[in-house]
């Protein structure tokens, strides 16, 4: 069996002169869920649109599950569930029908799929109900429950949580890894959510400009992030300098609310609460805190925006 | 591609599109020979209410035919690419020529269908409700309905390659009436001053259709009725298929979606 169910080398798309992709390698293994990062025109869909063949490179190569031919891609697509942009399905035909058509199309045997996904994605007392009656949150269940027939190997989702209440967000996130866990399918799952990311993914991508900026496992962005001191005092600018004369400390950033978190400190709280106090500057606030995703990845971004 | 026609039979079956092309079209051919029927009835000297005049006013704009095979799987496919499904299907790889030729396929059997039903109930309404019922008119246009159907069909290959290839309606819609209206009608006036129009118009349909398909209450002259006509129209349809098919699957195989 494959290990990467999906690799992509100097993969690159033009819209006319204008570069959505440029020269992308990411590398998705069996059994990830593979958080991809970007703005909006990032190019996030793009790239899936390419995994899912509905658009065509410029340049590059672009392999499923080790085939890189373009006949034995299309073999290779009937293994992927995608969902990419607005789910894809009938307005004027029922919840069923819909997932009979779909069913019929793929080649599945046997009604009891379609019974297995409604319950899955919870829609069984929706059956009966047409696409154009739906809410939208139930149109991306149902949108789920199309890519989910015939338990495919991969899962392709643009930002799938779009449009969800909070318990309908949460049901999203829990069903996904659970069809990880249980089911063994890898996912690839685009979001602005950074948080929501941050609570499923295994690994991430980041996307700008159509440039990746970086591929990094969890394991390894956690360590990234790490722990910083915040602290709020009366007079920063005078507090920043004390920092790099006394302590010799200059990796800090002022924020525009007055804070100063101060980074890769070596030193504990209390020492840097102890700077101030000396000084006979006035702390107003003080806490030992983590980088999250977020800082992390607007970091990423100001660094990235040289880049590309 | 059988897994893919096999979905549209089923939706198209469970749909409405198709059972309202027929009670339409039936509908109005219905329409047409009850009032004929009513009209002989109650109007002194109305010679209308035949079954030849009635058979003979298909027989007379069968161009239609032409522009049904455009229409009605209009009706049944436009609606694929706007909700997304077609990129579904791509998706999961099916590929797009097969999509194409399936929908072609599948498209051309249900229109025949609703042709069969509209002629069905067309001729045996006509043959139940209006004098003279003769075997003449009706032979006369069963003919003409098999020497057109390969138009038909090439007209109905185009309108799904402009389905599958335009982003809006009404940009098949004009692209299709140029193609089989406007260039025709403009070769037609040409072809009043210069010979090789007349000769590349007697194998377009709109130009032999209204040149050689001549029918009224007195003259009868359409050019199936010979081995060569009927061999002209069936050779201009099929070149026909031949070339929207090559032009269609060359389309879509570089549509993006």
């Amino acid at each position: 069996m494959e290990t990467y169910v999906t690799e992509t080398r100097d993969l690159t798309k033009y819209y006319h002169d204008f570069c959505a992709l440029n020269k992308v390698n990411i590398s998705i293994r069996r059994g990830e869920i593979y958080g991809l990062v970007g703005d909006n025109g990032a190019g996030k869909s793009t790239f899936l649109k390419l995994l899912a063949g509905q658009i065509f490179p410029s340049s590059g190569e672009l392999q499923l599950f080790g085939k890189h031919q373009q006949k034995e891609l299309a073999a290779m697509r009937s293994r992927m569930g995608v969902i990419i942009e607005n789910p894809g399905f009938y307005p004027n035909m029922s919840v069923e029908k819909n997932l009979e058509y779909f069913r019929i199309q793929k080649g599945i045997p046997g009604k009891q799929a379609i019974e297995e996904v409604m319950e899955i994605t919870g829609l069984t007392r929706y059956r009966k109900k047409t696409g154009k009656t739906l809410s939208l949150g139930m149109k991306q269940r149902l949108g789920l429950a199309i890519a989910l027939l015939g338990v495919p190997e991969v899962l392709l989702l643009d930002e799938p949580i779009n449009g969800l209440d909070p318990s309908g967000i949460i049901e999203m996130r829990n069903l996904l890894v659970k069809l990880n866990k249980e089911k063994n399918i890898t996912i690839l799952i685009s979001s602005h959510i950074l948080s929501e990311l941050e609570q499923i993914a295994t690994v991430y991508g980041f996307l700008q400009n159509g440039c990746l900026l970086e591929q990094i496992s969890a394991e390894k962005l956690h360590k990234k992030c790490s722990d910083y001191v915040e602290i709020l005092v009366s007079d920063p600018e005078q507090y920043m300098v004390l920092l790099e004369q006394k302590m010799n400390h200059n990796d800090y950033q002022l924020l525009p609310d007055g804070k100063i978190h101060i980074l890769n400190a070596k030193n504990g709280p209390e020492e840097f609460g102890e700077l101030a106090g000396n000084a006979g500057i006035r702390i107003l606030e003080l806490s030992k805190c983590q980088k999250s995703l977020e800082d992390y990845y607007m970091n990423l971004k100001n660094g990235g925006a040289k880049k590309c | 591609m059988l897994n893919y026609m096999k979905s549209e039979c089923y939706r198209t079956l469970r749909g409405k599109g198709l059972y309202t092309a027929i009670a339409l079209l039936g509908g109005l051919v219905l329409c047409m020979n009850v009032i004929l029927a009513v009209s002989r009835h109650y109007i002194e000297g109305f010679l209308y209410g035949t079954f030849r005049f009635s058979l003979n006013t298909y027989t007379g704009s069968i161009f239609c035919m032409i522009v049904l095979g455009a229409v009605v799987p209009a009706c049944l496919f436009w609606d694929d690419r706007r909700s997304g499904v077609m990129k579904n299907a791509i998706s999961y790889g099916v590929a797009r020529e097969k999509m194409f030729l399936g929908k072609c396929i599948v498209a051309f059997g249900f229109t025949f269908l609703v042709l069969c039903a509209v002629l069905a109930v067309y001729i045996s309404s006509a043959y139940l409700l209006l004098d003279h019922p003769e075997w003449e008119p009706l032979r006369e246009m069963l003919m003409g309905v098999a020497a057109v159907l390969p138009s038909a069909a090439a007209s109905l290959v185009f309108s799904i390659m402009l389905g599958c290839v335009c982003q809006k309606e009404m940009t098949s819609v004009l692209v299709w009436a140029v193609v089989y209206y406007l260039i025709p009608m403009a070769f037609l006036f040409a072809s009043l001053k210069f010979d090789v129009f007349a000769r590349i118009m007697r194998w377009i349909p709109y130009g032999f259709l209204q040149t050689e398909a001549l029918v009224s209450m007195n003259s009868y002259y359409c050019l199936w009725d010979t081995a060569a006509g009927f061999t002209r129209c069936i050779v201009s349809g099929v070149v026909g298929i031949v070339i929207f098919l090559a032009v269609g699957i060359w389309k879509i195989r570089k549509q993006e979606f």
